[in-house]
């Protein structure tokens, strides 16, 4: 486990590089949507931090169900870091997309059902925090928000799905889709780019928060042999 | 508004929060292990967010 965070989690530098790179290209290098125009480049950072915040998620739902399996507190600590980070992503998401709305629907928000369930998704993550925060017994607070990080994934799919299953204000998916990618090479290239500097920006995160959770079971565990 | 200000709005937003949120996670980093620096050293009550939180039975 320690030598697979090693290879894993990288250097700050390494992914506000990384980062950086995505951004200039996407800003100043690729050119802008046909149809568009400027305000499609915001897709740059709106897609990725989706992306992301369903991957973070993804990791919450393998290691709670771990968690449940083995009573491992590192499978509850990764879970825990993983669903603040990836709430952090689903917050920039909506924020992004509403701006990106506002831009092009001419609305901040509309009760659509992709922007409803992505709402759903962030309000389902902080209540696991929430509840997370509330319990004082370390193993009632590692079972408990192992069922909520194996419940509250069934609403990745429906969030992902939803354009596809109602009728919706917004776009299908563009990607990941039945048949081709409908996108532009070059525009889709800068897209994963995107997608792949945020992952390093994740794991970044994602090791720093994992840190914090094993402190602050260290300093927990401290406190209760020292009195 | 034109498209470029949504544009570097939706950029601002998105970066600073992650920058934000970074910086965040290594100040509370520093905080924990003080804290448990603390209890360690002198058996103290703790003093930060880390230590204060319930203990388990």
């Amino acid at each position: 486990m320690t030598s697979l965070r090693r290879v894993l989690a990288p250097p700050a530098l390494v992914a506000v590089v990384a980062v950086a790179t995505v951004i200039g290209l996407g800003l100043f290098v690729i050119p802008p949507d046909r149809l568009q125009g400027q305000v499609q480049r915001i897709m740059y950072v709106h897609v990725p931090s989706a992306w992301i915040a369903y991957l973070a998620f993804f990791v919450t739902l393998g290691a709670s169900i771990r968690y449940l399996w083995r009573r491992d507190l590192g499978a509850d600590r990764l879970a825990a870091a993983s669903a603040e980070v990836g709430l952090v992503f689903t917050g920039v998401t909506i924020v992004t997309g509403t701006i990106w709305g506002k831009a092009t629907w001419g609305i901040w928000w509309d009760w659509d059902p992709r922007l409803t369930t992505t709402a759903l998704l962030f309000l389902i993550y902080a209540g696991y925090l929430l509840i997370r925060a509330s319990l004082a017994d370390r193993v009632r607070r590692a079972r408990a928000s192992a069922v909520i990080g194996i419940v509250g994934f069934a609403n990745v799919p429906i969030v992902h799905f939803s354009v596809l299953w109602w009728r919706s204000l917004h776009q299908p998916p563009t990607v990941i889709r039945p048949g081709d990618p409908s996108i532009d090479h070059l525009l889709l290239a800068e897209l994963l780019a995107s997608v792949l500097a945020f992952t390093v920006l994740f794991l970044y995160l994602l090791d720093r928060r994992l840190d914090l959770e094993r402190a602050r079971d260290e300093a927990d565990q401290a406190l209760l042999v020292s009195s | 508004m034109n498209d470029v200000a949504f544009v570097a709005g939706a950029y601002l937003v998105a970066l600073g929060a992650l920058a934000a949120y970074a910086a965040t996670l290594v100040r509370r980093l520093r905080a924990a292990r003080a804290a448990r620096a603390a209890i360690d050293r002198r058996g103290a009550t703790p003093t930060t967010e880390a230590a204060t939180q319930p203990q388990a039975n």
